[in-house]
């Protein structure tokens, strides 16, 4: 499965990225070509509707004047002025529903991604650099890690922890480890070939400040690209498992969850269903067309 | 071929020996006491029950020795029992089994219908219009959760065409026609995401051998576009395709869980959530064994399809 992210892979050789501050404002070893991030359509359009999603969930309590557990006495009310979305069973306003639930499903995508992309990125580096025998270790634990269906692996180790927010965080960020951690090796396997590496080496540079310094700034590239696909991968995944109950449980929103909830009630309601699963399809094109974006955008040979 | 399927096979077993261990290590997750967890504080209280519900787990015994009992078992077909209705929980893997491979092979075969001439057709007319629509509704394919196409697509049908059964049981054995018949909404559903998966990889595999020298040569020599597009061009572009087909197979099992239970289909979704809600760990652990290894095999016998596709491996694999 490892050719699926091919097309990511092989972008870093010639970008010397400061992209990640890591090498900001420092001398490096490295002929300083500064990566340029010309802005493409998709990168423009995806990065707005990304900064639009998550402005909105962060001034979700300034944009509304309900509370998303408020009870209104007002069960399934269609769309109004009052309700712009209309209400659910319980008579809770939808449109808040949405913005709070933007709260959740964003920090629980981008968290899980994060921990995803530091864990990945560590193993990938250090398998990559070292290779040989801790190389071939890691490489198999990968290979189980990814032998399962993502979706179905999560509902079970989910399941099994308890479904709350930590957990939903730990297991979405194990599943998806491995994608970070081939990247990472990937990269770092063409740049330990360079001479710069050799340079520092033979300056007496310390093996962890070689990585750090040298290497990682080198490979950032294709990992910022991973960053924002895995965060597509992300909602869509927290959305499903809170759509199976298995999320964040209610009465806390979550897209997934408004989405079941409608299920009950599709021939009084049509309306309930439509909104979260726009919500969601709104943020992950977002993120989908940030991604291709910056893979353009980033790619030296683009 | 036959070493190449041995590697092959051998180089599968760590992984599937993996696997194992993490399906094992899932009962061991739930956070506190099990035998309570199941069976309640009471009943964990009362040590000779508690007794014997360690012991029909083996949850008396060490580590290694539980993991390998079960294993042992697990390579004979005994999963073990089911820790809420006490009968054996293989026989009701394979009950709830063909439900989830015959939509997901229905799917796949959709998404292939789909992915593969709009992928074609996003190549041959690169940056024009077709190529944008096509791009563009794979984007959408790939960020709409199935479930939520399912959920509009009942919606949709109850609206306009009342008429169509949606929702409903489904026989294979008893009847097969009916049962796939309530099977085709639900695949086409779950086969968009990895319809836009083939598109992306046919796409990018066609641009590539587009540019190939014998495909200017093949034109040259007079073979007509059509020809020259599907015998020299689609038939090099192929592989990749079969990569894409691997891919998705764990992309459509995984999907098929959700799509299974917008639909009220009994498959093995339906299975592994009734089994969560019971708390039936042995259910769930069973099934995500046999799941993935199922998985395992497809990749395998998707690999062994390239060697019998480029005559490239047989030479150096």
């Amino acid at each position: 499965m490892a050719e699926a992210q091919s097309t990511v892979i092989g972008a870093p050789d010639r970008t010397s990225a400061p992209l990640s501050g890591l090498a900001d404002g420092e001398e490096s070893a490295i002929p300083s070509r500064r990566l340029r991030l010309r802005l493409n359509p998709p990168l423009a359009v995806g990065a707005a509707m990304v900064l639009l999603s998550v402005g909105l969930a962060l001034a979700a309590p300034y944009l509304t004047s309900h509370d998303p557990m408020e009870i209104a006495d007002a069960s399934l009310s269609p769309p109004s002025s009052q309700y712009l979305l209309g209400t659910d069973l319980l008579g809770r306003d939808v449109l808040t529903r949405i913005l709070f639930a933007a709260r959740s499903s964003l920090s629980v995508a981008c968290l899980s991604a994060a921990l995803a992309f530091v864990s990945g990125t560590v193993i990938g580096l250090v398998a990559g650099y070292f290779t040989g025998l801790i190389d071939a270790v890691m490489m198999r634990i990968l290979d189980v890690l990814q032998a399962f269906p993502a979706l179905l692996l999560a509902i079970a180790l989910v399941a099994a922890l308890g479904p709350n927010l930590p957990n939903l965080v730990l297991t979405m960020g194990l599943l998806f480890m491995p994608r970070f951690a081939r990247v990472a090796r990937a990269s770092t396997l063409s740049v330990r070939e360079r001479d710069f590496i050799a340079a520092a080496i033979g300056l007496g540079v310390s093996r962890a400040r070689t990585l750090y310094r040298h290497v990682l700034p080198n490979i950032a590239a294709p990992l910022i690209v991973e960053a924002s696909l895995t965060v597509t991968l992300a909602i869509l995944t927290e959305a499903s498992l809170s759509f199976l109950g298995l999320g964040v449980q209610p009465p806390d929103p979550t897209w997934g969850g408004m989405i079941a909830e409608s299920t009950s009630v599709m021939a009084l309601a049509p309306w309930l269903a439509l909104s979260p699963g726009i919500a969601i399809v709104f943020v992950v094109v977002g993120f989908n067309l940030m991604g291709d974006g910056l893979r353009d955008a980033l790619d030296p040979r683009g | 071929m036959l070493r190449y399927a041995a590697r092959r096979i051998v180089l599968a077993v760590p992984v599937l020996f993996g696997v194992s261990l993490i399906s094992f290590a899932i009962i061991h997750l739930i956070p506190g006491d099990i035998v309570s967890v199941l069976a309640g504080p009471t009943v964990a209280a009362n040590s000779a029950a508690a007794q014997n519900i360690r012991h029909a787990l083996n949850l008396d015994q060490p580590l290694p020795v539980q993991y390998g009992l079960w294993l042992l078992a697990a390579l004979h077909g005994d999963f073990g029992n089911s820790l809420v209705f006490g009968f054996p929980v293989g026989p009701q893997i394979a009950a709830h089994l063909p439900v989830t491979l015959v939509l997901t092979a229905l799917s796949l075969i959709f998404a292939i219908m789909i992915g593969l001439p709009g992928g074609v057709v996003a190549a041959t007319t690169r940056g024009r219009w077709p190529d944008f629509i096509i791009r563009g509704a794979g984007l959408l394919g790939l960020s709409t959760p199935p479930f939520f196409v399912g959920v509009t697509a009942v919606l949709l049908l109850s609206i306009y065409l009342p008429s169509f059964k949606t929702l409903g049981a489904v026989d294979l054995a008893g009847d097969p026609l009916g049962g796939l018949q309530t099977l085709l909404l639900p695949a086409v559903v779950l086969s968009l995401a990895s319809a836009t998966t083939i598109m992306r990889y046919t796409r990018a595999a066609m641009l590539e051998v587009l540019a190939e020298p014998y495909m200017a040569t093949a034109r040259a020599k007079g073979a007509g576009r059509a020809r020259v597009l599907l015998r020299h061009g689609l038939r090099n572009a192929l592989l990749p395709v079969v990569t894409a087909i691997g891919v998705t197979a764990a992309q459509l099992v995984a999907g098929a869980v959700v799509v299974e239970q917008v639909f009220g289909l009994p498959g093995i979704g339906q299975l592994m959530l009734n089994a969560i809600y019971h708390r039936d760990y042995t259910q769930v652990q069973a099934t995500v064994l046999v799941v993935t290894t199922l998985v395992v095999l497809i990749n395998i016998a998707v690999d062994l399809s390239y060697y019998l596709l480029d005559p490239r491996i047989q030479q150096h694999g």
